[in-house]
This record gives structure tokens, C-alpha cells and sequence, in this order.
């Protein structure tokens, strides 16, 4: 198999197939399941950092800590279900890394009033490239717990444990980042 | 009419999080009040589109070729052994750590040099594709800071390119051990070390410049 071009191949190995391969130290069988999971890594890296060149960094990242860590998946979860939230907790820690060095101060308080979003709706102008770009322009933490709870359906508590946060705290995350695009993207 | 509802209510309205008599109450006014029903429905077409946004997005080309150069340095990398670093290359060594760790706040302004393998030494095969793929993060990163270079500080220049000349050399001299001694980990690892170190000043420098 050509190393740079990992592909399936004509058999279809299964993910369990490739996954034992890989945790024998398979790097073809890798960077088949690495080709298989690299568009949903990337979204999910590109939407928790906004940033493309970051998040192409993180899917590195994330996928090198899956091959370090491939020893520990017993295969409870689906494959991609346990890459994916290995995916999350390399963004968080990266995130928690570039806060503590950035010195970022962040609202945590919520935000009372929805003053200033127009009652005409957000969904005539409303398109999905819109809400990527106004996702990616939102306060660090406010974008993780939205990305994390609105798009990938994380819920409130789980968010709270990954992010090392009150549930409350995280609440008022959700709550800022939601105001926040519904004013971006209001007409 | 009592007063609208606040935002945290509207919000934990739709994440089913109210309390049974709070969410009546909350049901009740939006029932009499327009203004706060067109808040929650704003809100709601907020979420029907977050819901909808694709699972997978297009991956950039060319980052499996960066993931196994990663993973095959550590599938090489042997265990450490006791190995004498001379003193010139650990001193050339932590220098660029420091600078590094302390110049996270400049930027380049003149593009440096694209980094190479260009210096005349045969590095061990393992080593070869985990190098080109630092090389490639390097160039990248280097491409994207000139593209910056308006914005930075002639201050910043010094520094960053000092620390960016201590790690070259410090390459320089690994790279060179490591074509004499071949089999020597500790070696690679310091290899390995100086352009991690590199990529990491780097990034550091693309992100506040993009900041």
C-alpha cells in the first residue's frame, strides 16, 4: 500500500479489522481509519478552535494521542464514537493551554437581557456559512460549550466535567454564545 | 402583562430545564406576550440550523503524510541511553528553549530562510520521513508569518529570529551528530526535541499574529 495514499483497498477490512491491525502497529491500517474519520475530526476541531490552521494542529494532534492511545480502546464504544470524543478532550486540553498562556479574561456571567436581537426572526438570512463563520468569531469558552452542546449534542453536565467548569457557568457560556449569534446574524 | 421573561429563562425553556411551575408560568406569558415568543423562535431557528451544520468538513490535503511522519518517529524511537551532550549543543539547546517560552508575544517581519535538509550530512532512513514532515510544518508556518510581516514590531523581529537561529544551529549540530552516529536514540530524540521546539515558537508567533 502506498504509505501517503491510505485507502481501503479492495477487501473493505473491517473497522474492528483495522483497529486490531492499528494496535498492532499497523500504520497502513491506521491511515485507513485515519482517511475514514479525518473530515469529521477536522469539523469538529475546526468549529471548537476557529481557527483553520489551528484546527488542522489539532487533528494532528488528536490523531497521533489515538494512535498513542489505541492501546486503550477495548471497543465498548464504536470506534468513531471514542475518536471523536478523544478529539474533544485534545481540543479542551489545548484550549485550557492557550487561556492559561493568553491570560484570556472571559464573561462568565450571563447576560440577563436579549436587548438588541431584532424579533424579526434570524432564519430568513440565516445560512450554515453564516453560522460557521459567527461560531468561529465567539469568545473561546462561549464557542466550545456551543459547538459542544448545540452541534454535537453534548449535554450540560458532560460539558461541565470535560471543561473542568460549574454547570452553571457552562449554562451561562451556552446562553452568552447563543445571544451573541443570534445578534451577528440577526438582519 | 408582567415583564418579559429573561434570556436564562428562554434558554432553559428550550433545554427542557425549568422547573414544572416555572415552565408553566414561562408557557402562560408566552402566550400573551409577542416579543418574547419571537425571541424563543429566533432562538429556536438559531439551533434547527446549528443542528443541521455537516458532520464532516473537508480535511486539508496532504496531513496524513504529517500524522505518520509523527507516528513513526515514535514507532523508531528507541529507549534512551546515557549519551554526553557537548556543551555547546545543550547550552545552543536551552537558549532556544528560552527564547522560545519567552518570545511568545513577537512576530517575524522578514521572512527567514525556508527551512531545509539541505546541509550535507545522510540521516538514518527512519529519520528521513519524520523529518520532511517537520520540514513541511516549518514551511507552512514560515509562509504564514511572512504573509504577516506588516504587522509586526522590528522588536519582535530580533528576538524571534534570534531564537529561530539558535534552533537552526542547534539542528544543525543534532543533525550532524546524528549522520555520524546513526544508532544513537538520545540523538534522535534531541532532533526530534529542536524542531518540535521550532514548530512550537512558530505556531506561538502565527496565532498572536493572527490575534
Amino acid at each position: 500500500m502506498d504509505a501517503s495514499h491510505p485507502t481501503a483497498g479492495a477487501s473493505e477490512p473491517t473497522v474492528p479489522d483495522l483497529v486490531a491491525r492499528a494496535q498492532r502497529g499497523d500504520v497502513d491500517a491506521f491511515g485507513v481509519l485515519y482517511r475514514q474519520h479525518e473530515s469529521r475530526v477536522f469539523a469538529i476541531c475546526l468549529r471548537l478552535a476557529g481557527d483553520r490552521q489551528r484546527a488542522r494542529e489539532l487533528m494532528h494532534d488528536a490523531f497521533v494521542r489515538a494512535w498513542e492511545r489505541l492501546g486503550t480502546y477495548r471497543g465498548d464504544a464504536a470506534f468513531g464514537t471514542w475518536l471523536h470524543r478523544l478529539t474533544v478532550n485534545v481540543v479542551l486540553e489545548a484550549a485550557r493551554r492557550d487561556q492559561r498562556r493568553t491570560a484570556r479574561v472571559e464573561l462568565a456571567e450571563d447576560d440577563e437581557s436579549m436587548v438588541g436581537v431584532p424579533a424579526s426572526g434570524v432564519s430568513d438570512p440565516l445560512t450554515r456559512m453564516a453560522l460557521e463563520e459567527a461560531i468561529a468569531s465567539l469568545p473561546p469558552n462561549a464557542r466550545l460549550v456551543f459547538v459542544l452542546h448545540d452541534v454535537e449534542g453534548f449535554a450540560h453536565d458532560e460539558i461541565a466535567a470535560q471543561m473542568g467548569l460549574a454547570s452553571g457557568t457552562v449554562r451561562a457560556h451556552l446562553h452568552r454564545a447563543r445571544q451573541l449569534l443570534m445578534q451577528r446574524l440577526a438582519p | 402583562m408582567t415583564e418579559h421573561l429573561a434570556a436564562s429563562v428562554l434558554n432553559d425553556l428550550q433545554d427542557d430545564l425549568l422547573p414544572r411551575d416555572k415552565r408553566r408560568d414561562a408557557e402562560q406569558h408566552l402566550e400573551q406576550c409577542e416579543s418574547c415568543a419571537a425571541q424563543l423562535a429566533n432562538l429556536r431557528a438559531l439551533l434547527s440550523v446549528a443542528r443541521s451544520l455537516p458532520a464532516e468538513l473537508s480535511a486539508p490535503a496532504g496531513s496524513w503524510d504529517e500524522v505518520r511522519a509523527r507516528i513513526a518517529h515514535q514507532q523508531t524511537r528507541p529507549l534512551r541511553r546515557r549519551w554526553a551532550i557537548s556543551p555547546s549543543l545543550a547550552a545552543a539547546a536551552a537558549l532556544a528553549l528560552v527564547v522560545a517560552s519567552s518570545t511568545v508575544t513577537m512576530l517575524v517581519m522578514r521572512r527567514p530562510e525556508p527551512m531545509t535538509a539541505s546541509q550535507p550530512v545522510l540521516l538514518p532512513a527512519a529519520w528521513q520521513a519524520s523529518e520532511q514532515g517537520y520540514l513541511t510544518t516549518v514551511e507552512g508556518l514560515l509562509q504564514q508569518l511572512h504573509e504577516q510581516r506588516s504587522q509586526l514590531a522590528p522588536a519582535t523581529v530580533a528576538t524571534v529570529e534570534q531564537a529561530l537561529a539558535t534552533i537552526d544551529e542547534a539542528i544543525g549540530e543534532a543533525r550532524a551528530a546524528l549522520a555520524r552516529d546513526p544508532a544513537n536514540a538520545a540523538l534522535t530524540d534531541l532532533l526530534a526535541s529542536n524542531y518540535r521546539q521550532k514548530v512550537e515558537l512558530l505556531r506561538r508567533a502565527t496565532r498572536l499574529s493572527a490575534s
